[in-house]
């Protein structure tokens, strides 16, 4: 009993983990970003941990003292207004690193994305809220002819990864999510075994379709680094990230016009 | 079986649990003991008020925790002056979060056994010369330790089944604020089924064991102050 005691006490008065280098990024990026950090280890050692969030939420915490010097958000409205919030000695800097797309996945019982917009019971979408991708989602479907008729089905997820679940649960029959979350062959190879077979079931389960970029507001992905926490590895993984050579990275997770 | 991320987040959660019972016990059994003794309006109204964790949906007491925790806030610059860091996004900050929403699952149990002990009975003793300090030791620490006991069970239980409001005071960082039902969330997020599978099991394996092994020390406790009883 001592001994056991003892564990605890060592356990309890023991220091947390050392802080370690952390990002925060939009839920759009959960799948491919880690493939990207682990790439980035891979070359220079550095680990680099991300948190995701929807972009307004992480905005939220950053603005009440989250501690990441780096955030990549779907909207450069949230990074902006980080930016505004920014004292000088902070010297905070934006950036927009690429556009994204917009996906339209339906159950394979629909012949065409028109018909399953129609028939289906639920459509998921991001909570246009704080989730850029749902903003965006959202403003497609305002759009289409059966708008009136769409509006009662759609269902609402915490940010763009949860729509994935709700499409492989079976909960939506139709789900519009991030380009990036079903990204293309090449890098769904290289996710780990059990999230490569959930989207290979996902890909059994239905068919996808890049929706026209004209029928919704462009996505505009956007970093916002401060330098107030003095983390240089922070702002070399963003300088390598936005780098030529991680060009076709971005292309392959579904973004475009990544300059 | 488990990955480092996975044992780090099942250490934090355990270590929540057992800094926030550990210090609301300390803190909240003197209060929970001049609550058990009478009614009042006072008494009353701070008992509303420590029932109001019960009641109110953990988004309310988080929204107000952050707005309190935030750097900015007058409850940081208080602590700035005393030379501690702003509390939001940190452990210390959960372990007052958690703090405030278990209060009433520690008082509650505490003021029912306090109760129990009957008013007459130390007036008694303390007629035939026992001092309080003495009343404390033999008399009230002995009768209380079943409703210790059951305080720090519902305490711990609540607090490693803790997801909104630690979410919202905490922000789900690796190592420092991401608990065990964060990291089930976080699996769940990125398609990990397997994994969510297999730490929602242990989390739940994890969790009757603890709650198995307390009510057994609960019992073996019961039954030792029976046979004391007896014997006297």
């Amino acid at each position: 009993m001592r001994g056991l005691k003892l564990v605890f006490a060592c356990f309890i008065f023991s220091c947390n983990a050392a802080a370690s280098q952390l990002i925060a990024a939009a839920s759009d990026l959960r799948l491919v970003l880690p493939l990207l950090l682990a790439q980035y280890q891979a070359e220079t050692g550095v680990s680099i941990q991300p948190v995701f969030a929807s972009s307004g939420k992480l905005s939220q915490q950053i603005q009440h003292g989250a501690p990441f010097s780096l955030f990549l958000a779907a909207d450069p409205l949230y990074t902006n207004t980080l930016l505004r919030h920014c004292s000088a000695e902070q010297q905070c800097q934006t950036g927009v690193y690429g556009q994204g797309q917009l996906l339209l996945w339906y159950h394979n019982r629909f012949q065409t994305a028109e018909q399953a917009l129609a028939q289906s019971q639920h459509i998921a979408i991001a909570d246009p809220n704080h989730a850029p991708y749902g903003k965006a989602a959202l403003a497609y479907l305002q759009q289409h002819q059966l708008w009136s008729q769409l509006q009662a089905k759609i269902r609402r997820t915490d940010n763009a990864a949860l729509v994935l679940h709700l499409l492989r649960t079976g909960q939506a029959e139709v789900g519009i999510v991030g380009h990036a979350l079903l990204p293309e062959t090449r890098l769904q190879q290289l996710l780990p075994q059990a999230q490569q077979q959930q989207l290979q079931l996902l890909q059994q389960l239905g068919r996808t379709e890049v929706v026209p970029a004209h029928l919704y507001p462009p996505i505009r992905h956007s970093w916002f680094y401060r330098t107030e926490q003095k983390h240089p590895e922070i702002k070399a993984f963003l300088d390598w990230m936005l780098a030529p050579e991680q060009q076709q990275f971005w292309t392959d997770a579904g973004f475009r016009e990544h300059n | 079986m488990l990955y480092p991320a996975e044992w780090q987040a099942l250490l934090l959660t355990v270590k929540l649990a057992l800094l926030s019972s550990f210090f609301l016990l300390l803190l909240t059994a003197p209060l929970a003991w001049w609550l058990s003794r009478g009614h009042s309006t006072t008494r009353n109204a701070i008992n509303a008020l420590l029932t109001l964790p019960l009641v109110l949906p953990p988004t309310v007491l988080g929204f107000y925790l952050v707005l309190l925790l935030s750097p900015d806030s007058w409850f940081s610059q208080l602590l700035r002056l005393a030379g501690i860091e702003a509390l939001a996004f940190r452990f210390e900050g959960l372990v007052l979060a958690s703090m405030l929403y278990s209060l009433p699952f520690v008082v509650q149990p505490l003021q029912q056994g306090f109760a129990q002990i009957a008013q007459e009975l130390l007036d008694q003793n303390r007629a035939l010369g026992a001092n309080s300090w003495q009343l404390m030791a033999q008399l009230i620490w002995p009768l209380s330790r079943p409703a210790l006991f059951s305080a720090f069970i519902l305490s711990f239980a609540h607090t490693l089944g803790e997801f909104g409001i630690v979410l919202m005071i905490g922000g789900n960082i690796p190592g420092q604020t991401q608990l065990l039902s964060m990291l089930i969330y976080d699996q769940v997020e990125s398609l990990n089924y397997a994994r969510a599978h297999l730490l929602s099991g242990l989390l739940l394996l994890f969790s009757f064991s603890v709650l198995f092994w307390l009510y057994q020390q609960q019992r073996g406790q019961q039954q030792r102050g029976q046979q004391q009883r007896s014997q006297k």
